[in-house]
């Protein structure tokens, strides 16, 4: 499974509404287009450490912002 | 857009007023610390040295945000962090963090000359949980069904009732020796370990035959929980133990909490007392009354849905487990 797909579990994960599959393109941005908080991020990067047994820096990924750049992130925590 | 740029200000004369509104936004008013809507009650306990908080202004010196540490515990060199609250219309800003960061980088400098500083997380989302690990604090107690959730705002879950966890940043070496009650060893040994040292005593003294149990209460009437911190215990334990019960079934009371003074050599026995009264494991509330407290608790009258619980830490998942083994143990009748 890539790293897209997973994350896209961990998003679902959330039950947040009005989010489905679909909308969880790489373009996909948090703020705008999936109208994630503070604590939605949160907790999906909490789900991710889980689902990719990776340490997340919570301080690096503050302005994280939009799905692409989550997966970068995650494909280069692994890759370490 | 650009994003919006936060400062963080020093509640005083000029701006009290406006935790008020802060409040309103998220709260109504139906806060239950009733000093965050009096601007005089507020700055009254800033001066008495009992609440140090501040205000996050948007650039325009409207507030988007609120935080405090306050003086609660018998212990009046430690603090709590706690009272966040975001104005809704700055959710999805980045002032969260900020306000956060206060507990831990100065802003709010009570803290930093205390015995320590504890947090109270709930556990219907990771955010404050998060923020206190990564600022180096450990988690060292679960609070059960504390609060009321449908009228928590941020409660997302569902739940009934929302749970807490507690997590601490010490500050200084506790000079006190405490009692290790032997059926929590294992457990307390544990959450003790990224504390200071300290001096741990095993000896196990009975209950007393004179004597009255000296205690203090909080009663929070809006969320049914009723705390005790017990200071000493005298020959009226067990009686005591029975009256709060029965009260608090009374008064329909979902939480009950007594945090016991580790310092007591009747530790062990005031333990089994408790047991057999029903209440469980909590965890540790370190530096409490000086020395360290032992959270020992009841949920009544409701089904845990531990299913709902959020945690973060490893040591937090491992309290919940213990809490649900003890629980199990205690409902099949083999718990000691």
């Amino acid at each position: 499974m890539s790293t897209i797909e997973k994350l896209r579990e961990v998003i679902l994960k959330m039950k947040k509404k009005n989010i489905t599959a679909a909308n969880l393109t790489p373009e996909a941005r948090f703020l705008q287009d999936l109208s994630f908080d503070s604590q939605d991020q949160t907790e999906m990067l909490v789900l991710a450490e889980e689902a990719f047994g990776i340490t997340v820096d919570f301080q690096e990924v503050k302005n994280m912002a939009d799905i692409a750049a989550a997966v970068e992130y995650i494909d280069k925590k692994l890759s370490k | 857009m650009s994003d919006p740029v936060f400062r963080l200000v020093p509640i005083d004369c000029g701006n009290a007023a406006l935790v008020g509104d802060v409040f309103r936004t998220a709260y109504g008013d139906a806060f239950p610390v009733a000093y965050v809507y009096q601007a005089d009650a507020l700055l009254a306990e800033i001066t008495q040295g009992r609440l140090a908080a501040a205000l996050a202004l948007d650039e325009e010196n409207r507030a988007a945000g609120y935080v405090s540490m306050f003086k609660n515990a018998p212990n009046h060199n430690l603090w709590e962090a706690g009272n966040l609250v975001v104005v809704p219309a700055y959710k999805q800003t980045d002032v969260s963090s900020l306000l956060f960061a206060a507990y831990f980088n100065g802003v709010l400098s009570a803290g930093t000359t205390s015995d320590g500083l504890m947090g109270e997380a709930v556990c219907c989302h990771y955010f404050t949980q998060v923020g206190n690990i990564k600022a180096g604090a450990s988690d060292v107690a679960l609070e059960l069904d504390q609060l009321d959730g449908p009228s928590f705002i941020g409660n997302r879950t569902g739940s009934a009732r929302v749970s807490c966890v507690l997590g601490f940043l010490e500050n200084s070496a506790p000079n006190s020796p405490i009692y290790m009650p032997a059926l929590y060893a294992p457990i307390l040994e544990k959450l003790l370990q990224p504390l200071q040292p300290r001096v741990v005593l095993r000896d196990a003294a009975p209950l007393p035959t004179t004597g009255t149990t000296r205690r203090e209460e909080r009663y929070y009437q809006s969320v049914q929980t009723w705390k005790f911190f017990v200071h000493s215990i005298g020959a009226d334990w067990p009686d005591f133990a029975d009256e709060i019960v029965a009260e608090a079934k009374r008064r329909g009371v979902v939480s009950l909490q007594i945090i016991l003074n580790m310092a007591c050599p009747q530790l062990d026995a005031a333990v089994q007392t408790l047991k057999s009264h029903g209440f469980f494991f909590g965890g540790i509330a370190p530096r409490w009354f000086g020395p360290d407290g032992l959270l020992m608790q009841q949920v009544l009258g409701q089904e845990t849905e531990y299913e709902h619980i959020k945690l973060y830490s490893a040591t937090a998942k491992e309290i919940l487990a213990w809490i649900q083994a003890e629980r199990a143990a205690m409902s099949a009748g083999t718990g000691s």
